[in-house]
């Protein structure tokens, strides 16, 4: 060891003291204080503002339309839109009103026949006018299934607007997405759940539930804390990518790299290799894998 | 008190531009004359140390203070350095190569305004040490320009204790030869 007294540390420390360039101290300096710079977050203000103005817009666009067309909320007689089709298109059930509205199980059971519900007697081709339907979407789905020939009418008459106070039914979208989700319970054996309420959230984790099972070659292992492993043994996994998923998301980086290289993506292998290393400036990237991502010269 | 390294970096990392010029006040010296023997050109010498900054500039977000910061700085700069010798087609098992040194700095004989320092003592060592081994080479500096410990070079350079203490020592021997010549 070199003590501070030893001669060849005297005689080193008596080399030349060379320092950077000025220039190079203030080019990285300057890097540093831009660096740290609070950036700027437009959204911060934008969203707020945004909104206001969509709200500004909304509200002068309905006095607008009041004042041009006063009796637009009283079913207009011969007009584009019909008494019969208004009406009878109740597409959207507002959440407000669900509550009141599920208190029968019948109205299950008239959904299963129907997927346009309609709360009056308005003339639909498959409409079982289902007097008091759950409107909350994720309850009443639970077990319906509606047909498709059912869910069309329904979706076409989702752009029409609701009557205020009528009897909700379910969404068209909601419907289509219940068949689908419970397609897919059907598939994961798990109990039928409603994913297609996104406020639920039953059916959100749910959902989470059925994707996973769905992915059998997920490894439930990956969201698990894996046992710490040795560098030797992150990269010697590498053997067994097709078998084994890699725990150390740094070497799986550099796998996706590699794989770049063997697809001839050169350019986009080494911009990733470039900005692997502006992440990760102390990670030492072993030998046999340098070898598979190195700049091609 | 002064503020140690560590805290400097994790000041920087949350935004402290300042403590960022301490700490490069700090370190550029040895750094800079770190790369600067351990390269062929200045020119490469001096990218390479901008880039070591560049890096840990970037990194700051995710600067742990597990080691010693100048542990980390110099594991960027050893880092920085592989991809260098890499770049050359330049194995790292070949580091240690003393029949066959791996890229040596131009040193005196090299750059003219140089050429007088050959001459004296001083040159001598300079060139030297641009005779060693890359690996030993790099193991002298770190010890004798960062003031690193044994076990930190063995974490920066990526090996045992035991290479980093046989590197240096080989590293000494060989240079305490030059000096004594004198």
């Amino acid at each position: 060891m070199i003590e501070g007294d030893d001669p060849l540390s005297r005689r080193y420390r008596a080399l030349p003291h060379e320092e950077p360039p000025a220039s190079l101290d203030a080019a990285i300096l300057a890097a540093a204080r831009r660096a740290a710079a609070p950036r700027r977050s437009p959204a911060r203000w934008a969203v707020p503002v945004s909104v206001a103005a969509v709200l500004a817009l909304a509200v002068g666009i309905t006095q607008h339309a009041l004042r041009e067309q006063p009796g637009i909320e009283v079913s207009p007689a011969g007009g584009e839109y019909s008494a019969p089709a208004y009406e009878s298109a109740p597409p959207a059930a507002p959440p407000a009103s669900a509550p009141e509205k599920r208190d029968t199980p019948a109205p299950a059971s008239a959904l299963e026949k129907s997927a346009t519900p309609a709360p009056t007697s308005a003339p639909k081709k498959s409409a079982t006018p289902s007097a008091a339907s759950a409107p909350q979407p994720a309850a009443s789905l639970d077990k319906v299934v509606p047909t498709e020939e059912q869910a069309a009418p329904a979706t076409m008459q989702r752009a029409q607007p609701k009557p205020l106070g009528d009897s909700s039914q379910p969404v068209p979208a909601p419907q289509l997405e219940a068949r689908q989700s419970a397609r897919r319970a059907d598939a994961a054996s798990s109990p039928p759940v409603a994913p297609a309420a996104p406020a639920s959230p039953h059916s959100e984790r749910s959902t989470e539930r059925l994707s996973q099972q769905a992915a059998p070659s997920a490894p439930a292992a990956a969201s698990a804390p894996m046992p710490p492993r040795t560098k030797r043994e992150a990269t010697g996994m590498m053997a067994n990518t097709a078998k084994e998923p890699i725990a150390d998301p740094r070497v799986r980086e550099l796998e996706r790299i590699a794989q770049l290289r063997r697809e001839g993506r050169h350019t986009e292998a080494d911009e990733a290799l470039a900005k692997f290393r502006r992440e990760n400036p102390d990670y030492r990237i072993p030998e046999p894998l340098w070898d598979r991502v190195k700049p091609r010269s | 008190m002064e503020a140690s390294d560590e805290q400097l970096m994790l000041a920087y990392g949350s935004g402290d531009a300042a403590a960022f010029e301490t700490l490069y006040g700090r370190h550029k010296g040895p750094l800079y004359r770190f790369v600067l023997r351990s390269v062929k050109e200045r020119a490469q010498a001096e990218e390479i140390f901008q880039d070591v900054w560049m890096r840990a500039i970037e990194a700051r977000g995710r600067y742990e203070p597990k080691a010693k910061f100048s542990t980390w700085l110099y594991t960027i700069a050893h880092n920085r350095l592989v991809d260098h010798w890499r770049a050359k087609g330049l194995a790292l098992v070949t580091l240690d190569d003393e029949d066959d040194p791996i890229d040596p700095p131009a040193g005196p004989s090299a750059e003219p305004h140089r050429r007088a320092e050959a001459r004296e003592k001083v040159g001598r060592l300079l060139e030297a040490l641009a005779a060693l081994p890359a690996a030993q080479r790099e193991a002298f500096l770190l010890h004798e320009e960062s003031g690193l410990s044994i076990a930190e070079i063995a974490t920066v350079t990526g090996t045992g204790e035991e290479t980093a203490k046989s590197r240096l020592r080989y590293a000494m021997n060989k240079l305490r030869e030059v000096i004594d010549d004198d």
